[in-house]
């Protein structure tokens, strides 16, 4: 959701490292981060911050997995090997074997960006495999708020 | 006749070498001072305040303690409510509190068996942090300190615990070893 991003960031993991000159940190080993209705579990994550303390996250998996829930309340799964995540833009790409799948609609790419804030993701082909980039779009089931197709005209 | 006048001399000599024995025995006066046990203190001091300085002249470690004893067993020194302050060259300063601590190895290595509190200043551009454990070993000499008890770490923009940990105060990182919590608040924009 949306107000995710402004609320604390938690974290587990096995093992954790901080640099206080560089202001770096590491986690690794089963680590996984929730920041509100957001979740990510990777391997290991590097964090750091920048001058205007806007936090810039990293790290790869056996997948990193992601899962966030929409403003919609559909939530939005993905995984990849390799993440960076842009706090001040809330953009989280996913790199090598990505997959993001919202709602019944999947995207496979080596490359896929998905912005937290405006829900919208881009995939792109890389140079591995056949370099292209695979969209399922499921087509909208009638939802029960649809006046039923009218009736058929009876048999005169 | 002829055996007694053998025998005589030898059984002169037994009876003279006895009555030096016990001769010597009875000039020994008794032990006046009692012996000094290994674990108490051969040396006390009150309100002791010691500065160890560096290489460049300047203090580089400042202990005071409430007491500081000196045990001549393994030549420890035991101080209780001791306080260190260390500032080593461009390092931020280090204070570090606790209840008791130990110093050995004239104090290369300094064990704090309780509770500890090791307060870091900020680096350059950089947070102060806060570490909170116990059993917390420091060496001195390698600036660099360690425990395997819980622990926990405060810094403006995270807190941490975990258990068991590693500070390097050289290369200005904290390790923690396993069973890591933490919670880290963005900074305001």
């Amino acid at each position: 959701e949306t107000g995710d991003r402004e609320k604390p960031v938690n974290l587990k993991s096995d093992q954790f490292k901080a640099d206080q000159k560089t202001q770096v940190r590491v986690a690794s080993g089963n680590v996984i981060v929730t920041q509100g209705t957001m979740t990510l579990r990777s391997e290991r994550l590097t964090s750091r911050e920048d001058a205007q303390g806007s936090q810039f996250m990293s790290g790869n998996g056996a997948p990193v997995h992601f899962r966030q829930k929409l403003d919609s309340g559909e939530w939005v799964d993905a995984e990849a090997l390799r993440f960076e995540y842009y706090g001040d833009t809330g953009t989280l790409k996913l790199f090598d074997k990505a997959w993001v799948k919202r709602g019944k609609d999947e995207v496979y790419g080596d490359v896929i960006t998905y912005n937290t804030t405006t829900e919208i993701y881009e995939a792109q082909g890389g140079k591995s495999g056949d370099g292209r980039v695979n969209i399922t779009f499921q087509p909208k089931t009638k939802s029960a708020s649809q006046p039923a197709a009218a009736s058929k005209p009876e048999a005169k | 006749m002829l055996g007694t006048t053998r025998i005589l001399p030898v059984a002169l000599l037994i009876m003279l070498g006895g009555l030096v024995w016990v001769l010597n025995d009875a000039a020994n006066l008794p032990a006046l001072a009692r012996q000094a046990k290994p674990y108490e203190a051969d040396l006390i001091a009150s309100r002791a305040v010691s500065v160890r300085f560096g290489v460049d002249g300047q203090p580089l470690a400042r202990l005071t303690a409430d007491r500081m004893r000196h045990l001549p067993e393994g030549d420890t020194i035991w101080l209780d409510q001791p306080h260190l302050r260390y500032t080593a060259p461009g390092q931020p300063e280090l204070i570090v509190v606790s209840p008791q601590a130990r110093s050995e190895q004239k104090g290369s290595r300094i064990w704090f068996p309780g509770t500890v509190a090791l307060q870091r200043a900020a680096p350059p551009g950089g947070e102060s942090l806060t570490v909170n454990g116990s059993a917390v070993w420091l060496d001195t000499n390698k600036d660099f300190a360690w425990s395997a008890d819980p622990v926990r770490a405060d810094s403006k923009s995270y807190h941490v615990s975990g258990v068991g940990f590693e500070a390097d105060m050289k290369q200005q990182t904290l390790f923690l070893k396993s069973n890591v919590v933490g919670v880290y608040e963005a900074k305001r924009r």
